[in-house]
């Protein structure tokens, strides 16, 4: 039987994943180290990640497998672009609905491992839990202590006042 | 795993995708967050990119305009834009009789005839402004013309000129040309397009837009004594040649149509209908002005070549005017030619490139100038009377009334047709009895701001009207400087000085405004004395003589700067995005001199090249 040539990643704790080559080679990171080293059946270490994280993160390369590559130079007033930079696709959303602990292990995975799309997908998805949000809000979201004065926070409102919503 | 605990460089990212009243919120969550914003070049050009509503022309990558660069230009030309401080101020004498010009995209060209006038030979003088953006000096240059040209369109960023010639009776030639070097246009396939109007006058009014390669041509007859006095609108893609789609109207001169997006226009129509508002036993007439909004939608895959039909999609109501009222025109003006904004081909290197940031396309005022006639009885007999009026709408009614960005991005068209009455959308709208100042044909509006002009024998007034929402922000002279070192905002703008200066009252209702906002700015040579004046309160405009109803209110906020100056009389005022141009028209025919304010600091030497001087 002929099969796709497949790859092993190693993560941070041990564990071994057995994957399509095409699969793992969505991680530029990991394209470019096959690239350099060659075709070998050593695993391929993944110091940064974790398994449940990595576990994750090819679950989206598989679903994406296909996928064109995003062009370096897309054009900002093409219609399409802009509106790619502000949409998370119906699958993606339901991907990247898990708490905020694995939400940010994928968006570091993500950038280390770089995968553009997948980085795109779990920055937008934080935004938007920021988005129109009050400070003690987002302090309660991410559980952030208040670290300012009265004075300090008196004056950050009086800077931002003008900006206020109407 | 916390959200404080992610690299600096994404926490960045993540913010930047937010509005900049998001990221200016999250310096209120914790000093970490607080720091990381103020430190950050990126986050910080963002924010004064989103406030400005402009967008980044470089989609993320470093261009040879480095983001330092970038921010230190953005912040120094929205201060100009504020302050009204010009940092430099140059004049010019055109010379010689002229019916035609056209600015845009820092471009000015002039039709000059020739001294026979009967052949219709002349010539185009070309100048290119300097900009302190632009990788090149301003330059000057002239064209010949072999014909008579009855009007031009520019699109610099595509080294195009369109002229219109009347090849005969009621058949217009359509030249695409080049404006480096004014021969036919490479990229169109057919640089003379021809169109016949039903209507025969040829005596006709144009109005040109030019969107990427859609050119768009309205044809509007003069003559008052013309029963049909139709108009007709014609969109082409000008590189293919081939039309996208007629519209023919009962546009009546003076008429003109605004698109809002590529793919979406509007235009400023009269109805006469029978009213029974106030009155059931009103069996009058009255007339109704509405901004009438046209979709045009995708070419046919199978039939390329023929035109699709216009579709009306939406309507906006003035208030309904009494029946005394019996003539009304409505006419609109808005630029730039809502898509992104590009260099002018002929600077060397750009090649139409984008520039390094531009006014958000879809962000814009829209000016309509209404002229109305109404009959008048009084003790002394009977009369008509005159009015005019200007209103400003903002195009943020377009994308939140029809249903976010679908129908302007041409991707979803309404069944039936959206109406909507004034006090549905008066917000997005301010009533003014302000008049058109003399020689305000074009370019006296870009992007969300006007600019307008009062002359009498002793003082003159220039007022900039900007319809950024953003009206309270304070000036960046009175915000913190940013912590890189390598950048000197904190220093390049003067601390504000005392005020000098009055305003003369238009809008209903005014504020103050705090001291910090009120200063004095000195150009080399005219005592200039701003005050700036926010309003954001609703207006109530009472005219009992014209609507049915009691009162018309409006709620557009904007702030208006007003500079008084000894500035003689002129012939024309207009702006675009760095500056601001007056127009006077010297004696005896003999031509212009105008009078650029830049907003920027533009070095001396690169105006050498247009032949231009400090003014003395």
């Amino acid at each position: 039987m002929s099969a796709a040539p497949q790859v092993t990643l190693e993560s941070s704790d041990g564990e071994k994943f057995k994957v399509d080559k095409e699969v793992a080679e969505r991680s530029v990171l990991i394209k470019n180290m096959i690239e350099d080293v060659g075709e070998s059946d050593n695993p391929i270490p993944l110091p940064n990640v974790n398994a449940s994280v990595l576990k994750k993160v090819l679950e989206y390369c598989e679903h994406h497998r296909g996928d064109p590559l995003p062009a370096a130079d897309a054009d900002p007033s093409n219609d399409d672009n802009r509106k790619r930079a502000t949409e998370i696709s119906d699958w993606d959303q339901k991907f990247i609905q898990v708490d905020q602990e694995m939400l940010f292990e994928i968006i570091l995975a993500a950038n280390y491992m770089d995968i553009k799309p997948l980085l795109d997908v779990g920055c937008k998805t934080v935004a938007n839990m920021i988005k129109g949000k009050t400070p003690e809000e987002i302090r309660k979201l991410f559980n952030i202590v208040n670290d300012f004065t009265p004075e300090e926070e008196a004056q950050i409102k009086k800077e931002n006042e003008w900006a206020e919503d109407r | 795993m916390r959200f404080s605990s992610l690299p600096t460089e994404l926490i960045i990212h993540i913010l930047a995708l937010n509005s900049f009243r998001d990221i200016l919120v999250c310096r209120e969550v914790c000093r970490e967050l607080r720091n990381i914003v103020d430190d950050s070049l990126e986050l910080q050009y963002t924010i004064e990119l989103r406030c400005g509503s402009y967008i980044d022309g470089s989609n993320g990558q470093l261009t040879k305009t480095s983001l330092e660069e970038r921010y230190r230009k953005l912040v120094e030309l929205e201060e100009g834009w504020k302050t009204l401080r010009f940092p430099i101020d140059q004049t010019k004498i055109f010379s010689g009789p002229s019916s035609i010009y056209e600015l845009y995209g820092g471009l000015y060209v002039r039709g000059v005839r020739s001294e026979s006038f009967l052949d219709g030979t002349g010539s185009l003088e070309v100048t290119r402004f300097p900009s302190a953006l632009a990788p090149c000096p301003g330059q000057a240059w002239d064209h010949f013309l072999e014909t008579s040209c009855r009007d031009l369109g520019l699109e610099p960023g595509s080294d195009l000129m369109v002229l219109i010639n009347n090849k005969e009776r009621n058949t217009w030639e359509i030249s695409l040309r080049t404006l480096s070097s004014n021969r036919p246009h490479p990229d169109a396939c057919n640089p003379s397009l021809d169109h016949t109007t039903r209507n025969l006058n040829s005596w006709m009014s144009f109005t040109i837009s030019i969107l990427g390669d859609q050119l768009a041509v309205m044809f509007t007859p003069f003559d008052d004594q013309d029963p049909t006095r139709a108009g007709e609108l014609v969109v082409w893609n000008w590189k293919t040649g081939l039309t996208r789609t007629i519209l023919h109207g009962p546009f009546k001169y003076p008429t003109s149509f605004t698109f809002i997006s590529p793919n979406v226009l509007m235009i400023g129509e009269v109805e006469s209908r029978q009213s029974s508002f106030e009155n059931p036993k009103d069996r009058r007439t009255h007339l109704r002005a509405s901004l009438v909004v046209y979709a045009i939608p995708p070419q046919d895959d199978n039939e390329p070549e023929m035109p699709v039909k216009c579709r009306k999609v939406a309507s906006f109501h003035l208030p309904l005017f009494r029946a005394e009222v019996f003539e009304v025109q409505v006419s609109s003006r808005s630029d730039p030619a809502p898509v992104p904004q590009r260099w002018p081909s002929t600077i060397p290197s750009t090649d139409g490139e984008l520039k390094p940031f531009y006014v958000d396309p879809l962000k814009r005022i829209i000016v309509l100038s209404l002229d109305l006639s109404l009959r008048r009885r009084s003790i002394f007999g009977s009369g008509t009377e005159h009015r005019e009026y200007t209103i400003f709408v903002h195009s943020d009614m377009f994308t939140s009334l029809l249903g976010e960005r679908r129908i302007l991005s041409g991707e979803d068209f309404p069944e039936t047709l959206l109406e909507f009455e004034w006090k549905q959308w008066q917000r997005f709208a301010r009533w003014t009895t302000l008049q058109r100042s003399p020689g305000h044909y074009v370019c006296y509006v870009y992007g969300q701001r006007y600019v307008d002009y009062e002359h009498d024998p002793f003082t003159s007034r220039l007022h900039l009207w900007d319809f950024n929402p953003n009206v309270n922000r304070p000036s960046r002279a009175s915000t913190k400087p940013l912590k890189p070192t390598s950048l000197d905002s904190g220093e390049k703008f003067a601390k504000p000085a005392t005020y000098v200066g009055t305003h003369r009252d238009i809008a209903s209702s005014r504020k103050a405004v705090a001291p910090d906002e009120v200063r004095t700015a000195v150009s080399p040579t005219n005592q200039f004395a701003f005050q700036p004046f926010v309003e954001t309160e609703t207006s109530v405009f009472k005219d009992k003589d014209i609507f049915v109803h009691k009162k018309v209110e409006s709620s557009l906020p904007f702030r208006r700067t007003t500079g008084r100056a000894s500035l003689p009389q002129l012939a024309g005022i207009m702006l675009d995005d760095e500056r601001i141009y007056m127009m006077e028209r010297l004696r005896d025919g003999g031509g212009i001199r105008m009078g650029v304010l830049s907003m920027e600091a533009v070095g001396d030497s690169a105006w050498q090249g247009v032949g231009w001087n400090q003014d003395d």
